[in-house]
């Protein structure tokens, strides 16, 4: 047996992968300090999102619910009125909930919304501790109001 | 001419898409393809109303045989809807120009309907949704402003009108004009600008509005209760039957998370066609979503209620009851089921030993079946819906028909309009049935009896004395009894004048049939027992017991009213009409039940309050029946279900007697429990369960049978199912009602 041959040059070829793999730039992430980014059509967590104006989407017309091929989205409409406006139009969604466990995040709520109000965004960090807490309502899902930015309002 | 009942109509051979067949001749080309699956689309069309032809939707190519075997086609399609078939008819329905026709119509419907189907209520079942689905274009064509009017316009009560998307057809319009009679809405304006509203933009006040929300082919009304609460594919939907009056109108119930959110009417030609009426449509969602819902059994505690399980529950009453020893009454609701009302009488006869049960509150008290029998041989409702339509003359009788009996008004307004019977009405005050009646006859309130009377006078004489003598052989004594009964006296009595009466003694007597409709008014006459006796003397004098399109209706009011006397919950009489004397009857029930039946008859309601005012009766058990309300004399059953020493409700919401209960049983409503109910025609139907009953409520059938398992400790039926096969074993009237034979739209008796 050769030592130099059988032995200490395979282990020094094998050390050189290592080496060259301990130089190469990183994949892991430093979870949950550093966040990986997502794919622009990752299809997370569902948002419900507002006109510019802080309106909301969403018309309560439950074609979302419709299109769910395993029934998870629950929307029950009320009317507009002038005095307390939701969204355009007559009718808004008084309540808007889903269930997040049932989901199966296949995006057809996001295709079948006429308004583009449901979209599925990258928001992946769903875990919790009860069941109750997978059920996402109308609060949870819908984008916050638009802040003013007063100073820059002021300034022009 | 009434309608010729049973008639055969002719067949005429017609041929559509090359299928050859054979129809009725008259029969619309759009009924008639029907026949062969072919749906021709239709949105101004509606089966049970005249055909007008505005849409256009329904166009087809057509042609006629000639006597050369050649068709001759005409040059432009036609209008399916109004065209009647006829003897060598040959029409296409799929052709390439009929397919062009329908995609141009459907464009031209399209410029100014706004598409705002997601927040349309008809969305999801609109007409117009799937027509355009089927036969429309793809795409529009139409860049222009649509036209803009206003929306979501309050129309009555139940309706909202929205009128951008209004097509025009003219349904609604139609349905007020033709069907229900009030004729409140119209076509205002021409052109584009026509629309359909009430003439002076006033409030739409018809019994029957929530129709037009049904008929519209798109989402021009829609139903103000129902406005946003759900999708189609949101709600479950559940046949049914209605529980708001007798008239047995077939439903659908859409319930959605465990509520009834909307009622629609089921198709059932022989009984409501496609119609209902506000109170089963409207007011029947509040009354089975009343906030007031018994959940719980509670007993009571002092001036509180106390919430006890089932068990214990069962156990105080059966111990109440046991210590009362037979001195025990039973008074059953109209809203309970056939099933519900023979577990009843089952554990109130052979469970308690009492005979003491009833269900009547008006008061005629009598023993109604005996004396239909003995007078006229035939049931206190001799008739059916589709008589109305054969008869010659209806005689609405102190009835306030379009409020008591809705869709028998709707009937007998159809009889007047389409077949030209004639309609008579005797009511105290102004109502709907005078708009068409021939003879309207207001007597002084109260005085029915005066005016039956005066008339049985009059037609002793006017009749031919041969006519009398046939139909009245020993009208001697009558003619006795009746000999100051002059029309100068009926004239004191009624206030009708007497050449009135005598001129509707002459339609009566001119009439070959005459059906007779009685109300609310007889039911509480003072002197009703005699009144009925009466009203059976004037349909024997005049022949009408023995006509098949004629006779005497004395219209009961609750849901299952009819169904209560058939299932024996009367003082005299065991299910079937058997009486409870009848030692042959008893044996056979007594075999069946493995227990004795009592064999004196009991007391009838007022029996039962009274006794309960003496200490006769000590415990009561109220199932489904509020005395306190429906009683005629309300402080009566007041005070006598004070003074009773045990009572016993059962109801599914909290009554007004319910506050007198020492112990309360949560039932279930008509939406929550299965069975069937048996309307004023003896016509008994079923219904199914859509809700799960809430909290730990359970149906009234299942309360009874558990009771009778720990009474008579014998195995209870396990489902209303089976209750009815026992029903049809002992009961010859309902032979042939098992749930397999009854089917969706039931089964008539008799």
């Amino acid at each position: 047996m050769n030592i130099l041959r059988d032995v200490l040059k395979p282990i020094g070829k094998g050390l050189r992968i290592t080496l060259r793999h301990f130089l190469e730039p990183k994949d892991t992430v430093f979870y949950p300090e550093e966040r990986k980014e997502q794919f622009p059509r990752t299809r997370w967590r569902h948002v419900l999102l507002r006109y510019e104006n802080g309106l909301e989407r969403c018309i309560g017309c439950s074609l979302c619910a419709g299109a769910c091929p395993v029934r998870c989205i629950y929307v029950e409409a009320a009317e507009n009125t002038d005095t307390e406006r939701y969204s355009p139009g007559e009718r808004y969604a008084k309540r808007y909930e889903i269930n997040l466990l049932r989901c199966i995040y296949c995006g057809y709520c996001q295709d079948a919304c006429p308004t583009g109000a449901i979209v599925l965004r990258e928001d992946y960090e769903l875990a919790d501790y009860t069941r109750d807490a997978f059920i996402a309502t109308k609060e949870m899902l819908l984008e916050p109001l638009p802040v003013r930015d007063e100073v820059a309002e002021v300034a022009r | 001419m009434p309608r010729a009942k049973n008639a055969q109509p002719k067949l005429v051979n017609i041929e559509i898409n090359g299928i050859p067949l054979q129809v009725p001749e008259g029969e619309l080309l759009v009924e008639a393809a029907k026949r062969i699956g072919e749906d021709i689309p239709i949105f101004c069309y509606h089966k049970y109303m005249k055909p007008v032809g505005m849409c256009r939707m329904c166009l087809v190519e057509v042609g006629y045989k000639q006597p050369d075997g050649s068709v001759r086609k005409m040059p432009k399609p036609q209008a399916s809807c109004t065209l009647p078939c006829t003897e060598g008819l040959v029409a296409w329905t799929q052709s390439e120009q009929i397919i062009k026709d329908r995609r141009a119509v459907l464009e031209f419907l399209l410029i100014n309907h706004p598409l705002d189907c997601p927040i349309c209520d008809r969305g999801g079942e609109c007409p117009l949704q799937n027509n355009t689905q089927f036969y429309g274009p793809p795409i529009s064509r139409y860049i222009e402003i649509k036209r803009h009017l206003p929306k979501a316009f309050p129309l009555s009560k139940y309706v909202m009108l929205d009128l951008e998307r209004c097509i025009q057809c003219g349904r609604c319009v139609r349905f007020t004009e033709e069907i229900s009679g009030d004729a409140q809405l119209a076509l205002l304006f021409r052109g584009a600008q026509t629309q359909p509203h009430t003439f002076q933009l006033t409030e739409f006040t018809s019994r029957f509005s929530g129709n037009v929300i049904e008929i519209c082919p798109v989402g021009a009304l829609t139903s103000r209760t129902y406005r946003f609460r759900a999708r189609p594919w949101d709600i479950v939907t559940q046949k049914s039957i209605c529980t708001m009056c007798s008239n047995g109108c077939n439903l659908y119930f859409d319930s959605r998370a465990g509520k009834v959110v909307r009622i629609n009417a089921r198709e059932n030609p022989e009984v409501n066609e496609t119609w209902t009426c506000d109170k089963g449509k409207f007011e029947q969602v509040e009354f089975l979503n009343a906030p007031n819902r018994l959940t719980q059994p509670m007993r009571r505690n002092g001036t509180a209620w106390e919430p006890i399980s089932w068990a214990q529950a069962y156990e105080l009453m059966l111990e109440r009851f046991a210590r009362a020893r037979g001195a025990v009454g039973g008074l059953a609701g109209t809203r309970l089921s056939n099933e519900a009302l023979y577990l009843f009488q089952k554990l109130m006869r052979a469970g308690f030993q009492s005979n003491h049960i009833d269900h009547r509150m008006t008061r005629y008290q009598g023993d109604l079946w005996a004396h239909a029998q003995s007078l006229l041989n035939k049931p206190p409702v001799a008739n059916e819906y589709r008589d109305l339509e054969a008869t010659h003359l209806i005689f609405v009788f102190g009835a306030d028909l379009i409020d008591e009996q809705p869709m028998v008004f709707l009937r007998a307004r159809k009889a007047w309009r389409h077949y030209g019977v004639k309609v008579a009405v005797a009511y105290p005050v102004a109502n709907a049935v005078e708009e068409f009646a021939e003879t309207r006859l207001r007597y002084r309130a109260g005085s029915e009896l005066a005016l039956v009377k005066g008339l049985l006078y009059i037609l002793l004489d006017k009749l031919p004395a041969e006519t009398v003598a046939a139909n009245l052989p020993d009208h001697e004594w009558l003619r006795a009894l009746l000999q100051d009964c002059t029309p100068a006296w009926t004239q004191d009595h009624t206030g009708i004048a007497a050449e009135q009466l005598l001129a509707f003694a002459d339609t009566i007597a001119s009439v070959p049939s005459m059906l007779i409709l009685t109300g609310e008014k007889v039911w509480n006459h003072p002197e009703s027992e005699e009144l009925v006796k009466h009203l059976m003397w004037l349909t024997r004098l005049t022949g009408n017991c023995h006509q098949e399109s004629g006779g005497l209706n004395l219209l009961p009011l609750g849901a299952n009213e009819q169904g209560a006397s058939d299932m024996g919950v009367l003082p005299n009489r065991l299910p079937g009409y058997a009486l409870v004397e009848d030692e042959a009857a008893r044996e056979r029930f007594t075999q069946a039940w493995g227990a004795p039946v009592p064999s004196t008859p009991g007391l009838n309601t007022d029996g039962i309050l009274q006794a309960c005012l003496t200490g006769e009766i000590q415990a009561l058990y109220l199932a489904g029946a509020n005395p306190v309300r429906e009683h005629y004399d309300p402080t009566l059953a007041e005070r006598a279900l004070r003074a009773c020493e045990f009572v016993v409700v059962q109801d599914s919401h909290m009554t007004e007697s319910a506050e007198y209960a020492d112990l309360l049983l949560p039932a279930c409503t008509v939406a929550e429990s299965e069975g069937t109910y048996t309307n004023w025609e003896r016509r008994v139907q079923r219904f199914w369960r859509a809700l799960e009953p809430p909290g730990e409520s359970k149906p009234d059938w299942l309360i009874f049978a558990e009771l009778w398992l720990r009474q008579v400790r014998q195995t209870p039926p396990f489902n209303p199912r089976e209750v009815m096969c026992e029903i049809a074993s002992l009961v010859p009237q309902y032979a042939e009602c098992t749930y397999e034979a009854l089917g969706d739209s039931g089964k008539r008796w008799g």
